[in-house]
């Protein structure tokens, strides 16, 4: 399985997912989650600055939230593509909330064996999330 | 990195703490008087706060209200009377006037007739985009002309071709943001600093600095910016990138907008009132009048309602200039902010001309790693004390200080516009650095060319 967010998106590990996929030959799943941690922690700070009004924070929070939705959606088409031309079956799932919360609940529910996930970049306005600890598959960040 | 960052933030702040504890306690310093001594405590522990956002900005301003009567540096009348600076009435005023702009709809439609008229290939529409917001924040804060142009912007990144996205996205948003903040400098509306050392100006020197003059030395330097900034968009050849279709896009929104709303018409008429207050009447009536009635005329006219001003309207703001204003008089009055000039700067300071480039530099360098408002808190009440001991003209160092701490083109933490284009996620820091530091230097350059040269035409010696 493959781990995107809006904040998760890095080729390496896409292309490190395509490979394992095409040498499996067998179901593989996309899994997006929509995390509101990056465009929450931006909307925060630029309050906790004190120059924007909640009005305006909230919208440009909104309006960063579909962008960065749409720009892994984009992503997900791109590796939809890939998949087909190599004929191999694949699932995508889509979800909102805490990203290893949504991985951990799809991975026991679908008993994945493998899951793949991006580094998170933005380190400016949040905190990075580290891997869990006790996950219920083989995880590995890239 | 985030970690290590944690702990200079805790660093910065402990030394705060011990440097409060530490001039409070000083048996004395040569010098400063007993009120001196303690108000550098406060100015220590607030500026760790301030870099550190410890706390929000506006509980630091509140807290340094606090700490001033209650360790005897200035009776709690004189503290509290500090916090009725002009400055800080034009600031809300020009915040109300900025949510009528945007509530009403009008400097959007401004922003998709600029943007329209200049998008016949990619340059155009980057130098449109640049333009734009470099002109919408002569008249309102630049934080907010880069919150309302960000969907507009990201709008136009949709009409792009996926290829073309790649090639010029990365420029549509830092130019984004390098126009807000160009803009910002050119007039006491395109953000809070300015008026803030207005504000401290007249605290100080009973100095009177109107609109229309601190526009007359600001314009200039902030259109020659705008000029660089043109240059290298110039500069840049993307292949294969052919953009027609942006303007037919600008054309048919507007027309989805339709005729101009009675709400954009009552708010054109009343912006068009007060700007013409600030730079006809300026010699009968105060721009914090002007903004405070002009804000007022907007709810007599319907176009705001208080829900608006509670939505877009930050009160914590406010608290934080008072602070600022507060703290800064008190360390001029008490010789304190000449003491840490003396102390930390002296090499630098031996001309007028030493001063003027030290200082300049200082805030083109600071301000890209601390907030604007906080950059001029800081170091406008030190560069006072230098005016003092030198016989500089005041007007001449706030505006040393003022406009360059205004200029951060670097890093998405030194500005609000910065931090809304970053977050587009088009461009990394490593792009916004390299090309950032370049506008760094020419503008810095520019102030000095205009220090030298224009400033002191207009009294600025």
């Amino acid at each position: 399985m493959l781990g995107l967010s809006n904040t998760r998106t890095g080729e390496e590990a896409i292309k490190k997912f395509i490979e394992e996929a095409s040498k499996a030959k067998r179901e593989v799943i996309i899994l997006f989650v929509s995390d509101d941690r990056f465009p929450k922690a931006l909307s925060t700070w630029l309050l906790y600055m004190g120059f924007l009004g909640v009005e305006l924070t909230e919208e440009v929070k909104e309006v960063l939230r579909n962008e960065l939705k749409e720009k892994a959606i984009e992503k997900i088409e791109e590796i939809k593509r890939s998949l087909a031309e190599m004929g191999i079956p694949y699932e995508v799932i889509m979800k909102e909330g805490n990203f290893f919360e949504k991985l951990r609940e799809v991975s026991l529910s679908r008993e994945v064996r493998k899951v793949i996930v991006p580094r998170e970049k933005e380190v400016l306005f949040g905190r990075i999330e580290k891997l869990p600890e006790d996950f219920p598959a083989d995880i590995e960040e890239i | 990195v985030e970690l290590s960052l944690e702990k200079i933030k805790k660093v910065i702040i402990l030394a705060g703490i011990v440097c409060f504890f530490f001039f409070l306690f000083h048996p004395g310093i040569e010098g400063v008087t007993r009120a001196g001594k303690v108000s550098l405590g406060i100015f220590f522990l607030a500026g760790s706060l301030w870099i550190t956002n410890a706390i929000p900005l506006a509980i630091t301003g509140l807290f340094v209200i606090g700490l001033i009567p209650l360790l005897g540096v200035l009776p709690p009348k004189e503290t509290f009377s500090l916090f009725g600076n002009g400055s800080i009435f034009f600031i809300l005023g020009a915040f109300i006037l900025s949510a009528g702009l945007i509530k009403s709809g009008l400097a959007r439609r401004v922003a998709l007739l600029l943007i329209g008229k200049f998008s016949g290939s990619y340059k155009q529409l980057l130098i449109g985009v640049l333009v734009t917001s470099c002109l919408l924040a002569f008249f309102m804060p630049e934080h907010a002309v880069a919150a309302m142009l960000f969907p507009v912007t990201l709008d136009i990144s949709h009409y792009l071709k996926i290829d073309e996205r790649r090639k010029v996205g990365a420029w549509l948003f830092l130019l984004l943001a390098w126009g807000s903040v160009i803009g910002g400098v050119a007039t006491p509306l395109g953000g809070a600093r300015a008026p803030l050392a207005i504000g401290l100006l007249l605290e100080e020197y009973g100095m009177r600095v109107d609109f229309l003059k601190w526009s007359l030395m600001c314009v200039p330097i902030a259109l020659s910016i705008l000029l660089v900034a043109i240059s290298r968009v110039l500069t840049l050849n993307p292949k294969g990138v052919e953009i027609t279709h942006i303007s037919e896009k600008a054309r048919d929104e507007l027309v989805r907008i339709g005729k101009l709303s009675s709400l954009e018409k009552k708010t054109s008429f009343v912006f068009f009132l007060a700007f013409i207050c600030w730079v006809f009447l300026n010699r009968y009536i105060d721009m914090a009048t002007v903004a405070i009635l002009a804000a007022a005329l907007l709810f007599f006219l319907r176009v705001l309602s208080w829900k608006d001003i509670e939505n877009y309207v930050n009160w914590g703001v406010i608290l934080m200039y008072g602070g600022a204003i507060v703290l800064g008089a008190t360390l001029v009055k008490t010789g304190a902010a000449k003491w840490i000039a003396i102390s930390f700067l002296r090499p630098f300071l031996r001309t007028p001309f030493s001063v003027f480039v030290t200082f300049s530099l200082i805030s083109v360098l600071v301000t890209e790693f601390l907030s604007n408002v906080a950059t001029v808190a800081l170091l406008l009440p030190i560069a006072f004390g230098v005016a003092n001991v030198l016989g500089i003209d005041p007007f001449f160092i706030t505006l040393t200080v003022t406009v360059p701490s205004g200029l951060a083109f670097c890093l998405p933490i030194g500005t609000p516009p910065n931090a809304i284009a970053f977050s587009s996620g088009r461009y990394g820091i490593g792009f916004s650095m390299k090309n950032g530091v370049l506008m760094n230097i020419s503008s810095w350059l520019i102030i000095l060319f205009f220090g030298i040269f224009y400033w002191p035409h207009f009294g600025g010696r």
